[in-house]
């Protein structure tokens, strides 16, 4: 197996446990709270559930951010203009990144992904629809205009996150069946091909 | 058709002065305050907020039975949508498919009048039905009012 690696790729450990569990959960919550949302009953206490999970996840994934295992801190994967430059040109090179974490492209999806949940979370917690049944539970805590632009805005950012997860997996095919990189097993078993020297 | 041309040459030149009009969303507007308010009393016993009193809630709920009897027909006149008048937040999709928005007002009408038969009674009993209330209020709302 090793011996079919390409000069200077290995397989290293890259994603921790705690980070591979936190994103299949995430992906779980997210998914359950926009289905919810769109298609679930009326009394919505499941979607506020699922809100309430992803709060909880959320800040796992800032604290993970900050003080977690390597390629998990945001400083492991902050790139400058011109590393994420370079790495956009190289895009279209049939081949895989071996990439040891997020990439320069894929870290912008996360912060933005992260920081989209971030302001959905927050605006539900504010949002009152006016149905006395489905009301946020920080609604009360502003006046009626705040309401209504959370109520607003919440509704607006579930279709930017459907297209921002959209985007995540398009990215994924693409790496996966134009670039040949499986990105799905290394989030599952936390083993990724990676190349360390990336002088080429 | 006749009458339809006279009210519509009667009512065009009077919305281009912006009056009936407004003062028909205005209306319409506190129309549902009402019924808000009348939720209101009901959601924050249901929550706890406030002593579940058997008298007040009845009346409450009687006071929303009342109001879903209300012919909202003038309410809702032509002219009157978020396209046409500044703050309005009536979907142009109500009129454009009455049929369909008056089965929502149905379903209000009927959760209605499920919770006034529960309500002053079983707490549990008064919170389903009120649960079902709000639940035609957002049914509503979800299609038919603008964010």
């Amino acid at each position: 197996m090793a011996a079919e690696l390409p000069n200077g790729v290995s397989r290293e450990k890259i994603w921790d446990p705690g980070l591979r569990l936190f994103h299949w959960t995430l992906a779980v919550c997210v998914s359950g709270a926009w289905m919810l949302g769109h298609f679930g009953p009326n009394v919505m206490t499941l979607h506020f559930y699922f809100g309430y999970a992803v709060i909880v996840l959320l800040g796992f994934r800032v604290i993970w951010g900050l003080i977690g295992p390597g390629p998990a801190r945001f400083s492991h994967f902050t790139y400058g203009p011109g590393a994420t430059a370079r790495y956009i040109a190289r895009l279209g090179k049939r081949a895989p990144s071996y990439w040891p974490g997020h990439n320069p492209l894929g870290a912008l999806a996360v912060f933005t992904l992260l920081g989209a949940l971030m302001v959905q979370v927050g605006a539900g917690l504010f949002s009152d629809p006016d149905d006395y049944i489905n009301v946020g539970p920080l609604a009360g805590m502003v006046d009626r205009e705040a309401n209504r632009t959370a109520t607003w805005l919440h509704n607006r950012m579930a279709w930017g996150i459907l297209a921002l997860v959209g985007l995540h997996l398009s990215a994924i095919l693409f790496y996966r069946f134009f670039k040949r990189e499986d990105l799905v097993t290394p989030m599952i078993a936390g083993w990724k091909l990676v190349r360390r020297d990336r002088s080429e | 058709m006749r009458k339809t041309l006279i009210a519509a040459l009667v009512v065009a030149p009077v919305l281009a002065h912006a009056g009936p009009a407004e003062d028909t969303v205005a209306a319409r507007q506190g129309f549902y305050k009402l019924l808000g308010a009348n939720m209101g009393i009901l959601a924050a016993m249901a929550k706890g907020e406030r002593d579940y009193e058997g008298a007040a809630a009845e009346t409450a709920a009687n006071n929303i039975v009342l109001l879903t009897t209300y012919n909202l027909g003038h309410l809702y006149m032509p002219g009157t949508s978020s396209a046409e008048i500044k703050g309005s937040r009536a979907k142009p999709a109500i009129w454009n498919e009455f049929t369909e928005a008056q089965k929502k007002a149905d379903a209000l009408f009927e959760a209605a009048n499920k919770l006034t038969e529960v309500a002053g009674f079983d707490k549990a009993d008064m919170v389903d039905a009120l649960e079902a209330v709000g639940g035609a209020c957002k049914s509503c709302h979800d299609n038919y009012r603008e964010d």
